[in-house]
């Protein structure tokens, strides 16, 4: 008889923490579930070559296999950051304290995952790479820059990922493929040990398929001091952990209080990004089911979105620019997306970039104070047109439209500049069955509360198994216990 | 960056775009002649408008 690996994080750590798997026996599943990749999706860049450092036996994470972009230093290993080679060492370099904590907390770091070139794409193309795959539609274009990020947990080849955002790099390729993405407020997750793009707007973050496993990965990611002031209350060892009440306690930690205003807006200031209308009904039909539980949501404008973009996009080009300084001078080393992102920096007057970046916690405010104006959660799409397919976003393509893929960070690269901490999840279907994805952005430090408002949704319509049901990757199965005792005996 | 960029202001002027490539070329940053003209249309973008100069 063999059992098959769960959907979801916190259920395998309930079967875990109940006897029913090993922790072994669930390491040796996920193993063997993300070799899949090859030939398949190519999120992979590395299987990690050795696991025994980070294969803990006690804490929150024990027996849960997570990936991460390939732009952390992890241990001895140097990132690739999507160049498709190991970047030179750097002796002294200090390793992510992110990856670190996860795996203090039991975690096993399985692989590096697939990239655009430093960062410095809206989507996952990448020459250096082959491209990525949607596991939901072969069409489908792949989000980026955390692209391998996205693929690997959609098609259950892990449980979850750290990613980055700069300008939408963790929430847009979670959004094309139909799972969680959570970038957090600036600087509660340490960005050292990161190779950086713009480190002004660089933030780590997650990507996973339930709001509570990336409750159970952030509060493992978050320093002790962040975590008594983000997630209070939140346990992350086995002390607490007692499998007969897991999933009340679980919910318990993700409760939507009652009187959470919401307010949400749907208009951009550049009418070339507002929605298709399969998007807007989606968006339109979740936050009408939302008012069922919480006061009505109120709609509100955003008459400085556009000017949040032109600021954010200064700030990103110019810090962009003074990253790849020498690249841009030598004329190679960097491939042409790279060099579209960070070329401008190198043009545009320093005043404007002290502006922008001198004037970002005075908007900052503003937003709390004017667009919040007294409410908790502000909803927005993230994809004014919906998931593209690649043809369209392809800047190699015949039919390439920079308009699609501007359209792709239009609704998140201003969160960036503002700071503050946002998750996209899947709420619909638009007519092409392709996944309809809305943006929560929230006052700083209120990750809790947009997991909560991401569990409400997925609690309610995808019961205990995540927002995707069917992985591919997890047909497999892994050994029951005394099968698993059995093999190893033999050896 | 550079504190220097500035656009022409009549057709006697060099283009934006041949404004952009001589604005690079003194940092050592070689472009194209369609690398400059879409330099020179980004910037054009990122240029704070009337409503955005307060």
């Amino acid at each position: 008889m063999n059992l098959a690996l769960p959907n979801t994080l916190v259920e395998l750590r309930r079967r875990i923490v109940a006897g029913e798997v090993s922790i072994a026996q669930a390491l040796h599943a996920q193993q063997a579930n993300m070799a899949l990749d090859a030939g398949r999706w190519n999120a992979v860049v590395n299987l990690a070559p050795d696991t025994r450092r980070t294969s803990g036996h006690e804490g929150s994470l024990a027996g849960i296999g997570l990936a991460h972009k390939d732009i952390f230093w992890v241990g001895p290993s140097t990132p690739g950051c999507g160049t498709g080679q190991a970047l030179p060492a750097e002796p002294g370099r200090a390793e992510s304290p992110v990856v670190r904590r996860l795996e203090q907390h039991g975690a096993t770091t399985l692989a590096s995952l697939a990239m655009a070139e430093y960062a410095g794409g809206v989507t996952g193309e990448n020459p250096n790479l082959p491209l990525p795959v949607n596991p939901l539609f072969d069409n489908a274009f792949v989000g980026g820059s955390s692209s391998g990020s996205a693929v690997a947990v959609a098609a259950g080849l892990c449980y979850g990922s750290l990613g980055t955002d700069t300008a939408g790099s963790v929430r847009v390729p979670a959004a094309s493929c139909g799972i969680l993405g959570l970038k957090p407020t600036k600087g509660l997750l340490s960005s050292e040990g990161c190779f950086p793009l713009a480190p002004s707007l660089d933030t780590v973050g997650l990507l996973a398929r339930s709001a509570r496993d990336a409750l159970q990965i952030l509060a493992a990611s978050l320093s002790e001091a962040h975590r008594a002031t983000v997630l209070p209350g939140i346990q992350t060892t086995d002390a607490s952990l007692n499998p007969a009440n897991w999933y009340e306690r679980l919910n318990a930690d993700l409760h939507l209080p009652g009187g959470i205003r919401v307010r949400y807006c749907m208009s951009h200031s550049n009418s070339r990004f507002n929605l298709a209308d399969d998007q807007r009904q989606a968006v339109e039909s979740y936050i009408s089911l939302l008012g069922d539980d919480l006061p009505a949501p109120a709609p509100v404008s955003l008459p400085l979105l556009a000017e949040w973009g032109r600021l954010a996009s200064i700030v990103l080009h110019a810090e962009a620019a003074a990253t790849h300084y020498g690249a841009l001078q030598a004329g190679t080393g960097i491939n042409h997306i790279t060099r579209f992102t960070a070329l401008p920096g190198a043009a545009i007057p320093a005043p404007w970039y002290a502006h922008a970046a001198n004037a970002a916690h005075l908007h900052r405010q503003r937003f709390i104070d004017e667009t919040l104006a007294g409410a908790d959660i502000l909803l927005t799409p993230v994809f004014p047109h919906g998931v593209p397919d690649w043809n369209d976003v392809l800047t190699t393509s015949s039919t390439f439209s920079p308009m699609r893929l501007l359209g792709l960070f239009s609704w998140t690269a201003f969160v960036n500049y503002l700071g503050l901490p946002a998750i996209v999840f899947p709420v619909g279907r638009d007519t092409r069955d392709r996944p309809v994805c809305v943006q929560a952005i929230g006052r700083p430090h209120s990750e809790r509360l947009l997991l909560a408002l991401a569990h409400h949704h997925e609690k309610q319509h995808h019961g205990d198994d995540g927002f995707v049901a069917n992985l591919p990757a997890l047909s497999q199965t892994l050994p029951s216990r005394d099968q698993h005792h059995a093999q190893h005996s033999c050896l | 960056m550079n504190a220097q960029t500035r656009l022409p202001e009549n057709s006697l002027s060099p283009s934006p775009a041949d404004a952009v490539r001589t604005l690079l070329d003194v940092q050592g940053i070689a472009v194209s002649g369609a690398e400059a003209q879409a330099l020179a249309k980004t910037l054009e973008r990122l240029a704070p408008t009337p409503e955005t100069r307060s």
